[in-house]
């Protein structure tokens, strides 16, 4: 009977730790951060943000010589070819 | 029999234990991190709108300073070199109200302030000019050359 008795008790013992562990609220300590020595150029990032932010204008203005090329390359290759043309003539 | 039954009980409460520690943890950097994407969407999209502002300003001023009509200033921001063009008024406005917004946005983020972004800006502006643009420094008009 005595062994019985202990058994239940190491059991609830069991259960209760279970529903504590459960219930448990963990602080945390604050962590705390080492100052590391670094020189952080701060003109080098503002640069690298205004550059990242109007690279639009760099790709307009590829887009832009790029049209251009295009729409003039037909007119001076008939010229060419006139010329090349009147050449054999 | 008591020897037998500690071991797993112990084992079981200690899993228990860890557990609910683990999903506390979870929860709280679940937190955090809510609220620091909430900060930077907010941030990115006010550079975003401001982006595409700039972006369908930019054929129009790129005119304007081609016609020798504006020009970049040292101090970051659009001024018009002889008289003001009614037409275009509103245009220049809204750039420089625009640049003040972005100088402000930038100097929050890389921690520093509006002065400096405005002259970095300008630097930048300088070196991106075509021949022929006016350039002001000191108050003075200069024309880039080639």
């Amino acid at each position: 009977m005595r062994p019985a008795i202990s058994t239940i008790g190491v059991a609830a013992a069991g259960v209760v730790a279970i529903l504590a562990g459960g219930c448990a609220h963990v602080k945390v300590d604050p962590i705390q951060v080492q100052t590391i020595h670094i020189v952080h150029d701060v003109n080098i990032s503002v640069d690298k943000t205004l550059e990242d932010f109007f690279a639009f204008q760099e790709s307009q203005a590829t887009t832009r010589a790029a049209a251009t090329t295009q729409s003039t390359q037909p007119a001076t290759q008939t010229a060419a070819a006139n010329d090349a043309a009147g050449d054999v003539k | 029999m008591k020897s037998k039954l500690y071991i797993p009980v112990t084992f079981l409460s200690l899993v228990c234990f860890i557990g609910a520690s683990t999903a506390l943890a979870a929860d709280h950097k679940k937190a955090d991190d809510g609220k620091s994407s909430k900060s930077d969407d907010g941030g990115s999209s006010k550079l975003d709108q401001l982006k595409k502002r700039f972006q369908e300003r930019y054929p129009a001023i790129k005119e304007l300073k081609a016609r020798g009509v504006v020009g970049e200033t040292d101090k970051g921001y659009l001024e018009w070199v002889e008289k003001k063009e009614s037409s275009s008024a509103d245009l220049v406005k809204e750039e420089n109200d625009d640049r003040t917004a972005l100088y402000k946005a930038v100097a929050e983020k890389e921690k520093t302030d509006q002065d400096t972004v405005a002259k970095h800006n300008a630097q930048r502006n300088f070196d991106k000019a075509k021949t022929g643009e006016y350039l002001q420094v000191d108050g003075k008009w200069h024309k880039k050359e080639g």
